[in-house]
């Protein structure tokens, strides 16, 4: 085989699946009339599940991200025993099916179950509830985020820390002002990934909290109770949204860290 | 005053066995040896970035050894300066000031800046920094933190050599106004140069210890022989471009051009030391004339010792030994090059 024929076997893949990904959503503009757009954009029903999907799964990765950043560190400069199996319970949630997941947690929080019954007993109801959407979207995306800081952290030279460390500045600190900052990219990227990964989040949400619908619900509560032409234009006009964001939050992680010395 | 006391540790194939050493608080105390021989290991101790498997380290009487890095008050400068990419010069040198404000703060780090020829590069940011600036940066950086010990991983390795002339006069005048340094390096001009006291450090034991003087002229293992068994090793006056051993100031030596004036070691390899029968026409402008005080064995020819009015080691082989028919108390000529003259300022 020539240079030629492996190139433009090669071209002829990364242009199928180029098309792949483009050529449905390219249709569903086609076959969606503009005046249909505005009227969906100005359905409250649509809005609102929009706002609701957006503010939990930010809600869900600061939640998160607070959380496991230090762990995310611990991950990176710590080895200990059953690391491997540690890092294999974080990456879970990326292999079982996410209504498999959501089944797992609505049992976990259950009105029947400990759990349960002591949130209720703040005034927290996961089921058919924010809560439960925030929760449903930060089990399945917290992968993205942790092992994404967890490879911001490791690429960090961890004599910029110690030296750090014997300027006589406290642990705590140098993870803030030293780790975290150079770690910086890799932790916004896994966040904008964490987002949008719990944005177009359905399987774990449907089972969790139908009501009240984020977006991806809200399509296929259209979908099967009035068919494509109904669900057509709420898909697309979500589909704009997650772009425009996703778009944003990646012009925002653009600049890179100089690690140089 | 530093004291170390029976520091052992292993890991791999390494190993440390009981390493003492004390730093006296006037000292600049460098530890020399080949890479690999536990000498950034034996600082990241100190440092308390590494433990140890036994041993004792107390700074001042306090004991250090079960401290944090961070409360250990000993500033450690690495190979490679670690400073943070992520800020300005000046937000590197403010980064350890703590419970001043914030005016005082920014005077602070003015005048260490200005103290190491940084003050131009202050708002600057890190990237374009060459070696020897980003070093300073990191000296002016530990000093920030007030250490009351100074520890140096090879740090001049990475600088061009005519500012390591520069940066060495800093250290010392660091030291001269009491700050204790340790100092580790396979450098041995650099050990030279900047050492009050000397030790020797090989496959993690310390083997030797002295004055520079003393080290040198009686080698302990083959690393320091490798370059010390050098005996034309003294110190020297130098004034206008002429050198006089201290111990023999009658004695001019020509050394090369442009040297400064100071104090200073000189160095004359013997290997470079030619010897001749007749008066010689060289082009040499180190002649000495003198008896042969002594023919050594040596494991590749013999070192032979001219007298006179100071004494001068030349090595040369077998069959120059029979050529030129030498023996104790014969008179020769010891020649030498000004080019052939090291001065280690």
């Amino acid at each position: 085989m020539n240079n030629r024929t492996f190139t433009l076997i090669f071209t002829a893949g990364l242009a199928l699946i180029l098309l792949f990904i483009v050529a449905p959503i390219v249709g569903m503009v086609i076959k969606t009339p503009l005046p249909r757009l505005f009227e969906t954009i100005e359905d409250a029903e649509v809005r609102n599940s929009i706002l609701l999907t957006v503010i939990s799964s930010i809600i869900a990765t600061l939640l998160i991200a607070f959380i496991s950043l230090p762990a995310a560190w611990m991950l990176a400069r710590k080895s200990f025993p059953l690391k491997r199996l540690v890092l294999g319970i974080i990456d879970l949630p990326v292999v079982i099916p996410h209504t498999a997941a959501g089944i797992a947690l609505l049992g976990m929080v259950s009105r029947d179950s400990a759990l349960g019954q002591f949130a209720s007993s703040l005034g927290v109801n996961f089921i058919g509830h924010p809560a439960g959407i925030v929760m449903a979207m930060a089990f399945v995306s917290l992968p993205f985020f942790i092992n994404s800081a967890r490879e911001g952290f490791a690429s960090v030279p961890q004599r910029f820390e110690n030296a750090a460390l014997n300027l006589g500045i406290s642990p705590l600190k140098v993870f803030l002002t030293i780790s975290v900052p150079l770690a910086s990219r890799h932790i916004v990227s896994g966040a904008v990934m964490m987002f949008a990964r719990g944005m177009s989040e359905f399987g774990a949400i449907v089972i969790l909290a139908y009501n009240p619908m984020t977006t991806p619900v809200l399509i296929f509560e259209r979908f099967s109770s009035f068919g494509l032409q109904y669900a057509r234009p709420v898909a697309l006009l979500f589909i704009i949204i997650s772009i425009a964001l996703f778009l944003l939050m990646r012009l925002l992680t653009k600049e890179p860290e100089n690690v140089r010395n | 005053m530093l004291e170390i006391e029976d520091i052992k540790i292993s890991f791999g194939r390494f190993g440390m066995e009981g390493v003492n050493l004390s730093v006296a608080s006037d000292d600049y105390f460098v530890l020399l040896g080949p890479s690999g021989a536990g000498k950034s290991v034996l600082l990241e101790i100190i440092a308390g970035l590494t433990s140890p498997d036994s041993g004792k380290i107390r700074l001042n009487g306090k004991e250090l050894t079960q401290l944090p890095p961070h409360k250990r008050k000993v500033g450690l400068i690495f190979q490679h300066p670690a400073v943070f990419p992520h800020m300005s010069v000046l937000k590197n040198i403010l980064y350890p000031m703590k419970g001043i404000p914030k005016d005082e703060k920014y005077a602070k780090a003015k005048a260490l800046a200005a103290q190491m020829g940084i003050e131009h590069l202050l708002d600057s940011g890190t990237a374009k920094l060459s070696g020897g600036e980003l070093q300073r940066v990191a000296l002016a950086r530990v000093l920030a933190s007030e250490p009351d010990l100074l520890l140096l991983d090879e740090p001049l390795s990475a600088i061009d050599s005519n500012l390591r002339v520069e940066l060495r006069g800093l250290l010392r005048s660091l030291n001269k106004r009491g700050l204790p340094v340790l100092h580790v390096t396979h450098d041995y001009e650099e050990a030279i140069s900047l050492a009050t006291t000397l030790a020797v450090i090989e496959n993690g034991k310390i083997i030797q210890q002295g004055r520079p003087e003393e080290v040198f002229a009686k080698p302990a293992c083959e690393f320091i022989a490798a370059f010390a068994g050098e005996h034309n090793f003294f110190k020297a006056k130098i004034n206008g471009g002429k050198i006089s051993p201290l111990h023999f100031p009658e004695i001019i030596i020509t050394g090369p051009e442009g040297i400064a004036d100071g104090n200073a070691y000189v160095l004359i390899r013997s290997r470079h030391v030619v010897l001749t029968n007749q008066n010689p026409q060289l082009s040499t402008l180190n002649n000495f004339y003198g008896p042969v005080i002594s023919v050594n064995p040596l494991r590749d020819g013999f070192e032979v010792e001219v007298g006179g009015s100071m004494p001068f080691f030349a090595r040369i082989t077998r069959e120059s030994l029979e050529k030129l028919s030498i023996y104790p108390g014969k008179n020769l000529w010891a020649c030498f090059k000004a080019s052939s003259v090291e001065v280690i300022y």
